[in-house]
């Protein structure tokens, strides 16, 4: 298996959050939004399993992009914890059937159950992702909880909050790109570096155009924060390390946040993104992601000759 | 008399043709034109772009977001051209 590297853990676990911020917010949005009619148990069920295997999905993708083997095994048993509790919860359904409140009550608790269970999974597979994965379930965890809240008020990561994220995300990028032009001397790492702070720093700087002309304050979230955090964190480890260790802790790192990135951006900030400009600036990321990705992974192959 | 004519009626049927650069790519990718013809590339992207031809044909500065470049399709001939920055981001006008 090829090290994540300092880096790619800590974004693993800051962009995995937003993913499971989106699966937690999926099962506590479907669980207010059903709670009518006759209907309520089964489709409460439905939901519940489609949210918590929506969870499940995207917090081992969060965790798992470029960890093929920690990954696999640890969605392996996601899967398996997905199958279970989905089980547990089909159990749950049945005997809530006659009591829309009870349901609506037991939905509620099977999506903190799942988000539980991820995060159990996660923790028990995956070794050497153990930390990031918590730290991802947790922001995962914090959000489902609060995000009972948002999803009961139409649901969905909103457009002050999608703001924040994208432009801590355009930081923590910037900063570990100052970093490399600092500390490597690899011309390929310098170059790379030199582009990501080019188009990041450019891409911040329409971001915030935008929400400045729509009149849109960038909401700070968990998400965010996570991101800040998490980046301020792997800075700190960066510097710990030289050459070709630097070299490859970076670029490895850069493969998996550019592929964080883009399955936050298509999972869950493109498509909850409410206004259209906005969505088109996210589109727009989108396309400077995927090619700042293969660029990573060019730098990764020849790092690794 | 008649040449002066026929070449401001060519003059006026010149066209100008809008290429956006957006997403890390151009569109459309491929352009046909007629000689005489504009072509104006703009960076509506969120990041810069040049506009670089593989021959000698045309070359723009750096194109920040929201500004444009335009060249006029004087000579016959197929140019493909990229965005230096991003390498991937390839074109081409094909000039009839």
């Amino acid at each position: 298996m090829r090290s994540m590297g300092l880096w790619g853990k800590s974004a693993l676990a800051c962009l995995a959050a937003v993913s499971v911020v989106a699966g937690c917010k999926t099962m506590g949005g479907e669980g207010n939004s059903s709670a009518s009619g006759s209907m309520v148990a089964d489709g409460g069920m439905g939901m519940a399993d489609g949210g918590m295997t929506g969870g499940m999905t995207q917090a081992g993708s969060g965790a798992m992009s470029g960890m093929a083997d920690a990954g696999g095994s640890m969605a392996q048993d996601m899967k398996q914890g997905a199958g279970n509790a989905a089980a547990d919860m089909k159990q749950g359904a049945s005997n809530a059937a006659g009591d829309m409140k009870q349901g609506a009550q037991g939905m509620a608790d099977a999506g903190m159950a799942a988000a539980g269970a991820a995060r159990d999974s996660a923790s028990a597979t995956a070794t050497t992702a153990a930390d990031s994965a918590k730290g991802a379930m947790g922001a995962g965890s914090d959000g489902g909880t609060s995000s009972d809240s948002s999803a009961s008020a139409g649901g969905g990561v909103t457009d002050p909050q999608i703001a924040a994220i994208a432009v801590a995300a355009n930081k923590v990028d910037i900063a570990a790109a100052k970093l490399a032009k600092a500390t490597s001397k690899n011309a390929k790492v310098r170059a790379f570096a030199s582009d990501m702070i080019r188009d990041h720093t450019s891409a911040n700087k329409q971001a915030v155009a935008l929400v400045t002309k729509l009149g849109v304050t960038p909401e700070e979230n968990d998400t965010s924060k996570a991101l800040t955090q998490g980046g301020d964190e792997n800075v700190t480890k960066l510097k710990a390390l030289k050459g070709k260790e630097f070299d490859r802790a970076y670029a490895e790192h850069e493969v998996a946040y550019h592929q964080q990135v883009i399955d936050a951006l298509d999972k869950t900030l493109i498509p909850d993104a409410k206004n259209a400009e906005l969505k088109a600036l996210l589109e727009s990321v989108r396309g400077v992601v995927g090619q700042h990705l293969e660029h990573a992974k060019m730098m990764v192959d020849a790092l690794s000759k | 008399m008649a040449a002066l004519a026929l070449l401001l009626a060519g003059a006026a049927d010149a066209k100008t043709h809008l290429v956006l650069g957006r997403g890390v790519a151009w569109s459309p990718r491929k352009l046909e034109v007629q000689r005489g013809d504009v072509v104006e590339w703009k960076n509506a992207d969120i990041v810069p772009h040049n506009v670089r031809s593989d021959a000698p044909q045309f070359s723009s500065k750096t194109l920040e977001p929201g500004q444009s470049f335009k060249w006029k399709a004087a000579k016959k001939g197929t140019f493909p051209y990229r965005c230096t920055l991003h390498p991937e981001m390839t074109g081409s006008v094909v000039v009839r």
